[in-house]
């Protein structure tokens, strides 16, 4: 079912990292902002994060269903483009009518077979030391890092596809607008633990820096 | 002198008149306008007078509600008059504090405050319009002083004027010859012909005449005459002469514009702060503090290059695009740069040595390059009919003349691949790229939030990749385009490490005190 990896044997007494959290010890400048996560209300993090299994580092794959979801979608979203592309090639193009339609319909087979298989296989996230780091991309290859003491606010959204299956996307926002990362394809059993983990992971990287640093926005 | 802000106090009363922002004026009095342009005459004035009762009753209301206060810690603005606000903002919260001074409001020694937080988009979160000038240097005075006791760090309030203001360091002064500089040699001098031909239409009859005549005179140009030989055509010194006037016309005009924005431009230093003031009819002052800049933009044009000028671009968190999050430094001698760069990011020494891109980038420019270009030749030379009239017609012409953009836009491209390059420092991620006009961006390292690196399918088959950073704010990233592969991954690599636990090499940007500080024991 998922990837996430088996819990580990029960530690005993409660976690080194949950003592961090016993006293929430604010920065001198006085965080307003909740959803910072030095703010995070520890009994929040101790109900339902840290207790449960730590996720290590090792590389992880999306959940297989991923590949259904963008078969739905990928099809859905090609077939107007392409229908529109092709009415207008049609009408348009006088001495071949038919290649831009023809073109189109493989475009979209393409588009609904190959395509969605090679974006899982592409898809790979892991949780390092210091960062969520994704690789994904079929044509264009990206490798995004988002350091976990940049983590403004991490969001869980399901769209009702996504509920059918019982899968869930987490969006993770930093203060940039443009570095934000969103991973899809997580089971939506195992999301909110995964968000408690990335967030508790964020509060001790901004509890390890210094003042100034950790309001540098 | 400290004025006490606790209780709260009302603006200046004129600003009744004075604190109507002009996009207001201008949204109330569009309809009434129109309106009274289709009834007609005295029913436009009728309009115009109703209108001008109700928005005085409803200015003096407004002044009537308006109140605002500063403890020390929030500063706090109760406005409305049917819908009330109470608006209060943390002083950790604000990023800068703007005096501005319109000339009607120096002649009655007034001014306004605007304060810009790191969220406020477009608008600054809080505009105070108009309070006495001595009440805003007050205002802004104890907003400095409560946000240095909040942040931790002492104030070294040493030296202070006769009136008890802190005196700065000067930074940089732009003479009014280098502003003038940059008016002419700007893009915005593009856009000044276009402005210029729209209000010569009001000008008057004279004007009128003139622009009639140089439509006859080019009327009279006939393309099918030039190609003859037996052109008699009209004056081409006259056309010239007034090419020449219209050219000078745009100058001047540009310089005066440029003046008024930038004319008196200056840098002061207070302790961890830029303060900014610029402009001769309406003086700006902003407060740029030195720990929230995000990137600074050094951006020379192919004119300023051969002039030896560049601009500089001061961006800082949250600042409002194209207004004061971004302070441009209209116009500085190259040999200056280093000098304000290691102002502005104490730490960085100036421009570093920044490596250069692989050949392989080089073919990646000109592909950029020649594609636009070739699928406008190919438009051209493709479209119907083209072949049958190849000798006379526009489109002919046209089709001709683009051939001309092949050689020109690969210049272009090699120009582009020289500049490309980049550089990582303890401090600094900097990035150099542009063919017409070349942009440097510095960003520090301790305000990168994310790194992503990205190769298409034609960069891996040479061995490239671009490595996109992304600092806090909308739209502020530094772009290392087509790098080695190998460089990108390690440049990701050390990106993210900065990111993620700032060295406190690195943090010595955010201020004096805290380069030295340990990290707290975890």
């Amino acid at each position: 079912m998922s990837d996430l990896p088996p819990p580990p044997p029960p530690q005993p007494g409660p976690p080194a990292a949950a003592d961090r959290f016993a006293e929430p010890e604010r920065s001198a400048a006085g965080h307003t902002d909740p959803t910072t996560p030095s703010d995070l209300d520890p009994t929040d993090i101790d109900a339902s994060g840290l207790d449960a299994e730590p996720l290590d580092d090792r590389e992880r794959k999306l959940d297989p269903r991923m590949v259904i979801v963008w078969r739905v979608f990928g099809g859905l979203s090609l077939l107007f483009p392409l229908t529109a592309l092709s009415v207008a090639g049609y009408l348009l193009v006088s001495p071949a009518p038919w290649a831009v339609p023809a073109t189109a319909a493989i475009v979209w087979i393409i588009g609904v077979t190959w395509y969605p298989g090679a974006r899982y296989r592409a898809w790979h996230w892991r949780l390092t030391d210091i960062a969520l780091e994704l690789r994904y991309g079929v044509l264009v290859h990206r490798h995004e890092a988002v350091p976990y003491f940049r983590v403004q606010q991490i969001d869980i959204s399901q769209g009702p596809f996504d509920r059918l299956l019982g899968l869930a996307t987490l969006q993770v926002t930093t203060a940039s607008a443009s570095g934000s990362a969103g991973l899809p394809g997580i089971p939506a059993a195992d999301a909110p633990q995964i968000r408690m983990q990335l967030l508790a992971r964020a509060a001790v990287a901004v509890r390890e820096q210094p003042d100034e640093v950790r309001d540098a926005v | 002198m400290v004025l006490g802000f606790a209780e709260p106090r009302r603006l200046h009363p004129a600003s009744v008149v004075l604190g109507i922002p002009l996009s207001q004026v201008i949204q109330s009095l569009i309809f009434p306008l129109f309106a009274g342009f289709a009834a007609g005459g005295i029913v436009t004035l009728w309009i115009l007078a109703i209108v001008g009762v109700f928005s005085l009753v409803f200015r003096v209301l407004d002044w009537q509600r308006r109140h605002f206060s500063f403890d020390g810690e929030v500063l706090r603005v109760d406005s409305g008059v049917l819908s009330r606000s109470h608006r209060s903002l943390d002083v950790d919260r604000i990023q800068q504090v703007e005096i501005q001074r319109g000339p009607v409001q120096r002649l009655f020694g007034l001014a306004a405050i605007r304060v810009e937080t790191a969220g406020s988009a477009s608008e600054p979160e809080v505009d105070l319009r108009v309070l006495p000038e001595a009440d805003a240097v007050a205002l802004r005075a104890a907003v400095r002083v409560s946000k240095a006791r909040a942040t931790g760090r002492p104030s070294e309030d040493g030296e202070l004027d006769d009136a008890g203001e802190p005196v700065g360091r000067q930074v940089l002064e732009v003479p009014a010859k280098h502003v003038a500089i940059a008016s002419v040699t700007g893009a915005r001098l593009l856009v000044l012909p276009a402005i210029i031909g729209a209000s010569l239409q009001f000008v008057g009859q004279q004007a009128g005449r003139f622009t009639s005549w140089i439509e006859e005179q080019i009327g009279r140009i006939d393309p099918s005459t030039l190609s003859d030989g037996v052109f008699e055509g009209p004056d081409w010194w006259l056309i010239a002469a007034s090419a020449v006037f219209v050219a000078v016309l745009v100058m001047a005009f540009a310089i005066g514009v440029g003046l008024v924005r930038d004319g008196r431009f200056r840098i002061e230093r207070f302790e961890d702060d830029l303060h900014v003031s610029r402009g001769l009819l309406t003086t700006r002052e902003s407060v740029v503090p030195l720990r929230r800049v995000q990137l600074v933009v050094i951006q020379r044009n192919w004119l300023r290059r051969l002039l030896g000028y560049a601009s500089v671009q001061i961006r800082s968190a949250g600042g409002s695009a194209g207004g004061d999050g971004r302070v441009t430094v209209p116009l500085l001698p190259g040999t200056d740069i280093d000098r304000l760069l290691r102002e502005i990011l104490p730490g960085v020494e100036g421009v570093p040595t920044l490596t250069s891109h692989p050949r392989m980038a080089l073919r990646r420019a000109l592909f950029r390059w020649l594609r636009p270009a070739s699928y406008l030749i190919a438009a051209l030379w493709l479209a119907p009919g083209v072949f049958d009239v190849l000798d006379n017609t526009i489109v002919a012409r046209l089709a001709w003349a683009s051939l001309a953009l092949l050689p020109l836009n690969a210049v272009l491209a090699i120009v582009e691949y020289r500049h490309l390059a980049h550089a990582l420092t303890d401090i600094a991620v900097v990035s150099r790229r542009g063919a017409l006009s070349i942009s440097t961006t510095f960003a520090p390292v301790v305000k990168i939030q994310a790194v992503t690196a990205r190769a298409n399918l034609f960069q891996r088959r040479l061995g490239l990749a671009s490595v996109v950073v992304h600092i806090a704010g909308p739209g502020a990233v530094v772009a290392i385009m087509d790098a080695a592969a190998d460089d990108a991954t390690e440049l990701h690599r050390r990106l993210t490490e900065h990111a993620a636990a700032p060295s406190p090499a690195a943090a010595a940007v955010l201020g004096s005190s805290s380069g030295s500080r340990e990290p707290e024991p975890a």
